[in-house]
């Protein structure tokens, strides 16, 4: 890799950085833990630097979420290394103010938290880390047909579960 | 509003919460590019082994620098944003700076060198961390080590160590590299701390900015693991 596809590189880490924390916050308990899996994907990220898409802009943040994904499904190695890595920021995010939840916000949450894994991640991947179907597709190693379809039968579980649980509000209310 | 429109902003507005993005966070972030380059960097490097396998290992780099009065980020190894930086080569003799490690022994070393910082308190421009991290990186390549007296500087890091706990009112970790800071941790961090402070003035009078680069340090440690407590793995 030439310095300047390296500092493409960099660049690329430094503006998905915040995204990625935001990934791992949204799929693990602790924000602190979260620092420690982004920790890690940098590290594996700069491992293979030199498969690193320098050329297409898209192609990077899905190259860096790629990875991000295969260290959330092996997070339990060893974390050492990352957590010495990772210390100062996991102080910054314990310290950092967070918004509080909304009871009807977490009905909606709950509702995707309930879905079916291989449709979860799908709405989570779009709605929450805003990713297109087919980008998402591509993250899950899907084929986008089949990622088109298990997203519409996952909305329509959606629509169904938000109606009964506002049936069940209304009737508790009468 | 359509059912459809409605789900999907139901959705977005469901986003489990992160935490605020700060100054600090933003910083954070940034410097951990660099320190994971850094980690990087540590790993691949060549390693001198006692025994004729040694466990994968093989290096601890992290990358480390901020606070007791420092600003230095975290970074080292052999590149950086603005090109590769200097380093010097500062080597202890015995045991490991991991407690853990000891048992099976190891090979410590702790390289130096100064690395681009990111601070939104004091923007810097790309061009102007080019050329002051030009300078640090001539003026860290050319002290020599050696006129560093270790035990003076542990004397002043722990003084000031005590000046900022008792400043702040915070138990503070013994040394940045670890909470639980050995005394190799401490002279590594008491050499850098020394290193910086000859930075900064040598930046000032040439009217630099101090806000740009920083001293760095990496420790990296090779973990000897003697030949009957090999595993599997050692084999691969």
């Amino acid at each position: 890799m030439t310095p300047d596809e390296t500092a493409v590189f960099r660049a690329a880490m430094r503006d998905v950085s915040s995204d990625l924390l935001a990934y791992f916050e949204r799929r693990v308990r602790g924000s602190e833990d979260a620092a420690d899996l982004l920790g890690e994907t940098m590290l594996q990220a700069w491992r293979r630097v030199d498969a690193f898409p320098v050329s297409d802009r898209t192609q990077q943040r899905m190259w860096l979420f790629t990875i991000a994904a295969n260290v959330l499904a092996n997070q339990s190695r060893s974390s050492r290394r990352r957590k010495a890595l990772t210390d100062k920021l996991r102080t910054s995010i314990a310290a950092a103010p967070t918004r509080p939840d909304l009871t009807e916000l977490n009905a909606v949450r709950d509702a995707v938290l309930r879905l079916q894994e291989s449709q979860r991640e799908l709405v989570m991947l779009i709605h929450w880390d805003g990713f297109s179907i087919a980008e998402a597709a591509q993250l899950l190693e899907l084929n986008p047909s089949t990622a088109r379809g298990r997203y519409a039968a996952a909305r329509s579980s959606l629509r169904d579960a938000l109606a009964e649980g506002a049936e069940v509000s209304e009737s508790t209310l009468r | 509003m359509g059912m459809e429109s409605q789900l999907n902003d139901r959705l977005a507005a469901a986003a489990p919460s992160v935490v605020d993005r700060t100054d600090e966070v933003r910083r954070e972030l940034h410097q951990l590019v660099a320190a994971t380059e850094a980690a990087t960097e540590a790993a691949a490097a060549p390693t001198r082994r006692r025994f004729t396998r040694s466990r994968g290992f093989a290096a601890f780099g992290a990358a480390v620098a901020v606070g007791l009065g420092l600003t230095a980020s975290a970074t080292g190894g052999v590149h950086t944003p603005w090109g590769s930086i200097a380093a010097q080569k500062f080597s202890y003799p015995g045991p490991s700076i991991h407690a853990e490690d000891m048992t099976h022994g190891s090979n410590c070393k702790v390289v130096y060198g100064a690395a681009g910082t990111w601070d939104p308190k004091h923007p810097v421009s790309p061009e102007e961390r080019a050329q002051v991290l030009e300078h640090a990186r001539e003026f860290i390549r050319d002290i020599d080590l050696s006129t560093i007296s270790v035990p003076d500087a542990i004397r002043r890091y722990e003084a000031e160590h005590a000046r900022l706990a008792r400043s702040t009112g915070l138990d503070l970790p013994a040394s940045e590299f670890r909470p639980d800071g050995t005394p190799d941790d401490i002279k590594a961090f008491a050499v850098l701390a020394a290193l910086d402070q000859r930075l900064r003035a040598e930046l000032k009078g040439k009217g630099l900015s101090t806000h740009a680069v920083g001293a760095v340090a990496m420790p990296e440690c090779e973990t000897v693991v003697p030949p009957d407590q090999w595993s599997e793995a050692d084999h691969s």
